[in-house]
């Protein structure tokens, strides 16, 4: 398999239950990482640092981040895909979609003591900018590895699928920010 | 070299018929105009493909096994032939 494939289309060649057991074990490594970095997704293609919660809280977020995507993936692929999809495989492919964000959580090391929240513009630093691109690159990468997921699980292809996909991305990120705020009001985050 | 059956008209783009037909063995020519089957417009790849596909008695997973891709893969190639094939027999 070329590289390029293994990194941003392995469901060539692993979909199911092996691509899931992989994509969870890999976000499971991803929330003890984002434990220890204090970085948080509180959406499905964003992460923020600064803020310690629980352990649990960064699991209940991969969970967030995993469900929503495929529960309106996999609804919306019944409705525009002529194939005979199976949940099993829009589940596999998409856990293991997310598993650069582990890159992303490790990029939380870097900006330990920032809020995520900029107030004044002295405090962006060089650090700051270089780590937020890396992140940048680390997201659209999630959301090429996405795609293809998409793409492959659900056989939805050309432009209805394209637009399919940003649509239901869109709407996901906006509710996965709207769950992750009502559930950070009944944790502690310090 | 493996030489490839035609079967669109290099000139107008229509499908082509077989002319005639001649023994292997004693040479003996059989001329007519045959229309030619369905799977045989299709190419190499979708032929080895529907070939796998009945020799995996048309199991899917067994198929991806065999060819090292995932079931959704083996499943969105078996569909881009259904649909190659639906339009031909539409034609």
């Amino acid at each position: 398999m070329k590289l390029t494939s293994v990194l941003f289309n392995p469901f060539i060649r692993v979909a199911g239950t092996k691509a899931l057991l992989i994509g969870l074990l890999a976000m499971s490594v991803t929330a003890i990482v984002c434990f220890l970095s204090n970085t948080h997704f509180d959406g499905v293609v964003d992460a923020h640092t600064g803020l310690k919660a629980p352990l649990f809280s960064y699991f209940v977020e991969s969970v967030i981040m995993l469900g929503l995507p495929v529960v309106f993936f996999y609804s919306v692929a019944l409705i525009f895909s002529k194939s005979s999809i199976r949940f099993i495989d829009v589940a596999g492919t998409l856990a293991l979609a997310r598993w650069p964000m582990i890159f992303a959580a490790i990029c939380g090391f870097g900006l330990q003591g920032h809020t995520g929240a900029i107030h004044d513009i002295n405090e962006i630093t060089p650090v700051i900018v270089a780590i937020s691109l890396v992140e940048l690159l680390i997201t659209i990468w999630m959301i090429v590895m996405m795609y293809n997921a998409f793409k492959v699980s659900c056989n939805v292809k050309g432009i209805s699928g394209n637009v399919i996909f940003i649509v239901v991305l869109l709407f996901v990120e906006v509710i996965s920010h709207v769950i992750s705020n009502e559930f950070y009001k009944y944790i502690r985050i310090v | 070299m493996s030489k490839k059956l035609p079967h669109t008209c290099p000139s107008c783009s229509a499908t082509l018929n077989v002319k005639s037909l001649v023994c292997g063995n004693c040479q003996t020519e059989v001329s007519g105009n045959y229309g030619l089957p369905l799977l045989a417009s299709l190419t190499d790849e979708e032929q080895e493909f529907i070939t796998n596909f009945v020799k995996c008695s048309g199991s899917l997973k067994v198929m991806a096994q065999n060819l090292g891709l995932s079931y959704p893969t083996v499943r969105n190639l078996l569909d881009d032939i259904i649909q190659k094939i639906e339009s031909l027999q539409v034609k």
